[in-house]
């Protein structure tokens, strides 16, 4: 039987827990009234902005005080489905920071741009909680179909356009694969609710067929090996504002939900899903030493991120012993990640920003010299990205493999190990670009005054600082 | 014990400098960009503060240490033992970690010798670096690594030596990129970072390897832990991966067999930072890490044995490759490397004690070493061949008598420092016996290898005929603040034997300070390895083996020295006599090579292979025709019906049916 | 033998029978007069079959897309129409017509910013 919702059954726990999503609706609602009401043009970034930190603000205070179980079990507002929704919700920020000046011929529809963005953390927010499948489809397709329009937002870009409707059919066919999954589960259990079917027995090939469905098209919005080969081409094409918000918020509320339905994997997957990440990683990683292209570059590293993340997955079933153990890594570094990562792709929107081509690697010698609070930055998201002690990023992947040396996959994490050696290959190569090379003759100053920008760029380094130093801080509050 | 808490301003001190000195550096490029007309004098005012404070700063942590060590000796000797308070850094969730400062008689010694030689490079590099304008920049990066080296050995368990770890090896490759305009500069910094990552997995891993065994990575706990283990005889197997692995870390930091390679190529770097880090200080933390750790390398006596193979074999590689070098910088770097393959010899015969003792003498005329011939370089406007220097002992004597101290020392000379470390090693290793003996014998021979290229440098850098042309360069004697280090130096590298004299000196109570001293930390390493039963010499074997070193160190002293203080002859012949030889000691046989060859091309072809067909291929196909903007956008969106999107689109559906079928054909792998 | 279902047949042939009178009658008293625009099924200018590769305008999509958003949503309404008798028996008459509301305020909103932003213009 589907869970029906009971529409006369609301209490104050269902509005509390559903808060931040009435937050960011809001928002949306007044994004759009302000596009047919001129007198309300200016509120605009003020509605979006406000909508949002008043989901992180309600977030924070569901994380202190979870409501539980809402809506007749088809949405958990717990803890761990806070956090991600508060890092979604704050990586839709970032983007959005970086975004104030990158449009030049899309200016004009700025405002829906912003609600489409929205939309798309809505979406997230519902994928964080969903305790259903049906639940989870609705949150899925409210992230998507918004991005789908965002990637192609720069229509006279061939590459833009190209990479929406790449995005859309391929994203279509995974949702196609959701469905299809979904419905063989239904066939087999006759429930969509996670709790029903974690108490169903899901050992019928039918059963195994529909989780792998299911799980197949979560790899691809995470970007997992072999689902990874829509990311470089999407990533490079989309306008880099909406690339910084599918690199760092769709990856949060995929692994959220990733997590929720790892039980869906038969018992011995766990060693299926650690080698997937450790292909995940070389891949990601090997691609991205040849890169020239920075947008290209970070988004195989990107990929391979998405690889240590499902590590952590592969340690959750493999049974850590230390229960909550691969969840909580898993949200540290992706923490870590939606600072790191948005602060490294938002850095680049701004720079691109001031000079319409696609950013190459080489565009950036010599602006330690030019811009050295600029370079800084920057380079300090690579040593976090790299997982440099005292980063962030270093925490973040200590705890996923700690987590996975717990759960007896010693062989992965090594490998693990390895391969984000490899990777400070090319981070290093940043790093010394910015610092040690002289710039070329002419090149462009990359300045950009955007204050927003400057501000993100800010908060992204003094958090992947301070959850590199003081973890205590945040474990305490929010773990 | 007790528990002091000043202790964290010995490395805060170095930290606060580094802060300071890169707000200097800041200030200074503020300056210029104000006014990118006025002269260096005007806007680089900022800037030349940063010598005195940053040597300020190391000078007070000197002091500190100071303080620390007479602390300790007013302890008895098993309560020899300071700790500051502890700083909880991670808590929550499943995992806590606190971070606190510790000084027992190993890290006291580490202290003296860090701040002692640093405060002394700190003002040698005054000087040094006088006309850089990016001197506070300089500075900086060096206090900072000071103050990473001061976590590193004062740290009390692995995660923060690992923190100071990684930091060191982040200003080392900052300090020898420092001069990024130069070319190689940067790609050598690369090199020692990435080569250095490799050591530093191998350290990761058994440190988890560590977590496993213990469940704590406390330094003195997991000690503990080994004796424990060692009762129940299991796990010997873990123990034994452990330590291979640590030493694996040890490798990479320490320069060792199979990752020597980057060193050399550091040398890239200034001078001062060369003498600092990459010959007394960073490099010997592979050697504090094993003494440090002593019990778990004693319960693997397998890895030890191993790892004396590994010194030997790098002593005599390193040892002979600095026979064949034209550089001064290149024979001092093969220099340490092989002196530090002595250290590890010294420790897989289970001489801990006498390791540290060569470490600290070495790190006196080592440090005294570069520092001199940075003095040469300087002196000579920048050139390090050293068949384009000869007869400098006229213009710059002073140099060239401390420069001739530090090579005495290092050779080995009687009543030296080099010869009391050196021949304590080499007694130890021969006490041990069995096997140790083979490696004894290779140690004697690098010993008068050791001799042989230390008295040629003398030889070709001061005596003979001066094969530069004289009129146009004009050699000249440092400023004072130079060659004031090295004459503390050059005393220090004199007497230094004193700290550890071998048993049979004749005076009661003045052999073995050092050994003593330590005896502590190595306690429970001793324990475990022999079993209370030190291997014990007679008194007139040790005579017999101090005879044998004394008259190799002469001897090949003296034909290093006749054989190239007339000029180069001897070099010329070699090389058309022999040049497939001198090309391969050259080299250092080849080896960096064959890892360009054998290890870097094939990840190379691997990552363009991937990135071909991965992304050329399967993706860019369809990319490269809209980045040029080649096509309409009409026979694109045909192109992606039947094209690329599908192929993607297939390859993922497949994907998705594999692992359906893998999953119910049996759940997993 | 009456059972209930005897008035269906009696109508089903009542129907059949009656297309057929007309077709008849139609054809026997009609003059003929053959062109292709007859000869086409159903004489009324779409095609049966024609190639799949036409143009359509980009509106027309738009428009579909439109009007199946709102014809959809419709469908709610009727839901709520035919229970809300239900509801207030119950009690919760007033806080369903809250939601539904908001429901339809939402669903104005949108199909003002459609109309606004000229999405139900066909020439533009």
């Amino acid at each position: 039987m589907i869970a029906l919702l009971d529409i006369t059954a609301l209490d104050a726990a269902d509005l509390r827990g559903a808060a931040p999503m009435l937050a960011v609706t809001c928002g949306i609602l007044l994004a759009l009234a302000a596009e047919i009401v001129p007198a309300l043009r200016p509120a605009r970034g003020l509605a979006f902005l406000g909508s949002l930190v008043a989901a992180i603000f309600l977030e924070v205070q569901l994380i202190a005080a979870p409501a539980g179980e809402i809506f007749s079990g088809a949405f958990g507002a717990t803890a761990s489905a806070s956090l991600f929704g508060l890092l979604c919700a704050t990586s839709a920020i970032i983007a959005w920071a970086y975004s104030l000046r990158y449009y030049k011929l899309e200016a004009p529809y700025k405002g829906e741009h912003d609600a489409l963005i929205l939309c798309a953390t809505l979406g997230m927010l519902i994928m964080c909680g969903a305790l259903d499948l049906l639940t989870f489809f609705v949150g899925l397709e409210l992230l998507s179909v918004p991005l789908y329009a965002l990637a192609a937002f720069r229509r006279a870009r061939r590459d833009s356009v190209e990479a929406g409707l790449r995005y859309f059919l391929l994203g279509a066919f995974a949702a196609g694969l959701f469905l299809f999954g979904a419905a063989l589960l239904y066939a087999s259990s006759g429930t969509l609710s996670l709790a029903g079917l974690r108490a169903a027995s899901l050992d019928a090939p039918l059963a195994l067929m529909g989780g792998a469905l299911v799980i197949s098209s979560l790899f691809f919005k995470v970007s997992v090996f072999p689902f990874h080969l829509w990311v470089p081409d999407v990533y490079q094409g989309s306008p880099t504002p909406v690339t910084t918000f599918m690199a760092t918020g769709t990856k949060a509320a995929g692994f959220a939900f990733l997590f929720q339905v790892a039980f869906l994997m038969p018992a011995g997957a766990a060693a299926l899903t650690g080698a997937l990440a450790v292909a995940t990683m070389a891949v990601g990683n090997l691609a991205a030493l040849v890169q020239t292209d920075l947008k290209r570059l970070f988004a195989f590293s990107a990929v391979a991120h998405a690889g240590t993340l499902l590590l952590g997955v592969a340690a959750l079933a493999a049974g850590d012993p230390v229960a909550s153990g691969p969840l909580d890594a898993a949200l540290y570094y992706m923490g870590a990640y939606i600072f790191t990562a948005g602060g490294a792709f938002g850095l680049v929107a701004l720079m691109e920003s001031e000079d319409e081509r696609f950013l190459k690697l080489d565009a950036l010698r010599g602006l330690g010299r030019r811009r050295p609070g600029l370079a800084a930055a920057l380079s300090l998201f690579m040593l976090s990205l790299g997982g440099f002690p005292l980063t962030g990023g270093f925490l973040g992947k200590y705890f996923i493999f700690a987590s996975a040396l717990r759960a007896d996959l010693l062989l992965f994490s090594v490998l693990g190990i390895l391969l984000s050696v490899v990777a400070l290959g090319y981070y290093l190569r940043v790093v010394m670009t910015l610092w040690m090379l002289p710039a070329e003759e002419g090149a462009p100053l990359l300045e950009s005054k955007l204050l927003s920008g400057r501000l993100v760029t800010w908060l992204c380094t003094v958090m992947v600082l301070a959850l590199g130093l003081a973890p205590g801080w945040f474990l305490e509050r929010f773990f | 014990m007790a528990v002091v808490n000043w202790l964290w301003w010995i490395p805060a001190l170095p930290l606060l400098g580094s802060v300071i000195a890169a707000c200097l550096h800041a200030w200074t490029l503020a300056a210029r960009k104000r006014a990118p007309e006025a002269s260096a004098n005007d806007t680089d005012r900022a800037a030349r503060l940063a010598w005195p404070v940053a040597s300020l700063a190391v000078g007070l942590a000197f002091v500190l240490s100071v303080v620390a060590w007479s602390a300790l000796s007013d302890l008895p000797p098993e309560a020899r033992v300071l700790e500051s308070s502890t700083w909880n850094w991670i808590d929550g969730g499943s995992i806590s970690f606190g971070i606190s400062m510790l000084v027992d008689p190993l890290s006291s010694i580490m202290l003296l010798v860090i701040c002692g030689v640093g405060a002394l490079i700190h003002i040698y590099a005054g000087g040094y670096m006088a006309d850089d304008p990016g001197k506070a920049r300089f500075f900086a990066y060096l206090n900072l690594f000071v103050a990473m080296m001061l976590q590193l050995v004062l740290s009390s368990n692995l995660l923060g030596l690992f923190i100071g770890w990684e930091g060191v090896g982040l200003c080392s490759y900052l300090l020898i990129g420092f001069w990024y305009e130069k070319h190689g500069t940067s790609q050598a910094g690369q090199k020692a970072f990435v080569v250095n990552r490799i050591g530093d997995a191998c350290f990761l891993i058994g440190s988890f390897c560590l977590i496993d065994l213990f469940g704590t990575l406390d330094m003195s706990d997991i000690g503990a832990g080994v004796a424990d283990l060692l009762q129940s005889g299991e796990h010997n197997f873990q123990i034994s991966l452990a330590a291979l692995l640590l030493f694996g870390g040890a490798c990479g930091k320490s320069a060792q067999l199979p990752l020597f390679v980057w060193l050399p190529d550091a040398m890239a770097g200034p001078t001062p930072v060369s003498a600092l880090i990459h010959a007394a200080t960073m490099v010997t933390s592979g050697v504090y890490l094993v003494v440090r750790l002593n019990p778990l390398f004693a319960a693997a006596p397998g890895v030890l044995f191993f790892m004396g193979l590994v010194a030997a074999a790098t002593a005599f590689i390193a040892g002979s490759a600095a026979v064949a070098q034209r550089d001064l910088k290149g024979v001092l770097a093969y220099s340490t490397v092989s002196q530090l393959g002595y250290m590890f010899l010294g420790l897989s015969a289970g001489a801990w004690s006498a390791a540290i003792f060569h470490l600290v003498t070495h790190a006196f005329f080592k440090a005294l070493l570069f520092l001199a011939a940075g003095s040469v370089i300087h002196g000579v406007h920048g050139n390090q061949d050293m068949h384009k220097m000869g007869g400098l002992r006229k213009h710059m004597p002073r140099t060239a008598a401390t420069f001739i101290a530090g090579a005495a020392a290092l050779s080995g000379l009687p009543l030296l420092a080099g010869f009391f470390s050196k021949d304590e090693i080499l007694t130890l290793t021969f006490a041990r016996g069995g096997g140790h003996m083979g490696l004894w014998l290779v140690g004697l021979g690098v010993a008068a290898l050791t001799a042989f290229y230390s008295w040629r440098m003398v030889g070709l850098v001061f005596f003979g005929p001066a094969r530069f042309d004289e009129q146009k360069q004009k050699p000249h004697e440092s400023p004072t603040s130079m060659v004031l280090p090295l004459m503390i130096l050059a005393f220090l590298a004199v007497v230094g034997g004193a700290l550890n004299l071998p048993a049979v000196w004749p005076f009661e109570g003045s052999a073995g300070v050092l050994h003593h001293w330590l005896a502590p930390v190595t306690r429970l390493g001793d324990e475990i390895l022999f079993h209370g039963l030190a291997p014990h010499l007679t008194s007139r074997t040790e005579y017999i083996l101090l005879a044998i070193g004394a008259g190799l160190a002469l001897i090949y002293s003296h034909k290093g020295f006749h054989a190239y203080k007339h000029g180069l002859e001897r070099d010329e012949q070699f090389q058309n006599q022999r040049p497939l030889l001198q090309g391969t000691l050259r080299d250092a046989w080849g080896i960096d090579g064959a890892y360009t060859r054998w290890i870097v091309q094939p990840i190379k072809l691997l990552a363009f292979c991937v990135s071909v067909m991965v992304d050329k291929l399967l993706i860019d196909a369809a990319v490269n025709g809209a980045a040029r903007g080649a096509r309409a956008l009409g026979e694109r969106a045909k192109r992606m019906g039947d094209g690329s999107v599908a192929q993607t689109g297939l390859w993922m559906g497949a994907a998705a049916v594999l692992l359906a079928l893998v999953w119910m054909a049996g759940g997993g792998l | 033998m009456p059972t209930p279902y005897t008035a269906l047949f009696i109508l089903l042939g009542i129907v059949v029978g009656f297309v057929v009178l007309v077709t008849v009658a139609s054809n026997l008293l009609g003059r003929k007069r053959q062109n292709a625009e007859k000869d086409s099924p159903y004489e009324c200018g779409m095609d049966s079959e024609s190639p799949a590769r036409v143009r359509i305008s980009i509106h027309f999509y738009l428009v579909a897309v439109l009007f199946i958003l709102f014809d959809v949503e419709a469908l709610f309404l009727i839901l709520w129409a035919g229970s809300a008798e239900a509801f207030n028996a119950a009690g919760h008459g007033a806080l369903v017509f809250a939601e539904v509301s908001a429901f339809v305020a939402v669903l104005a909103l949108a199909l003002a910013y459609v109309w606004r932003k000229g999405g139900l213009e066909w020439d533009r």
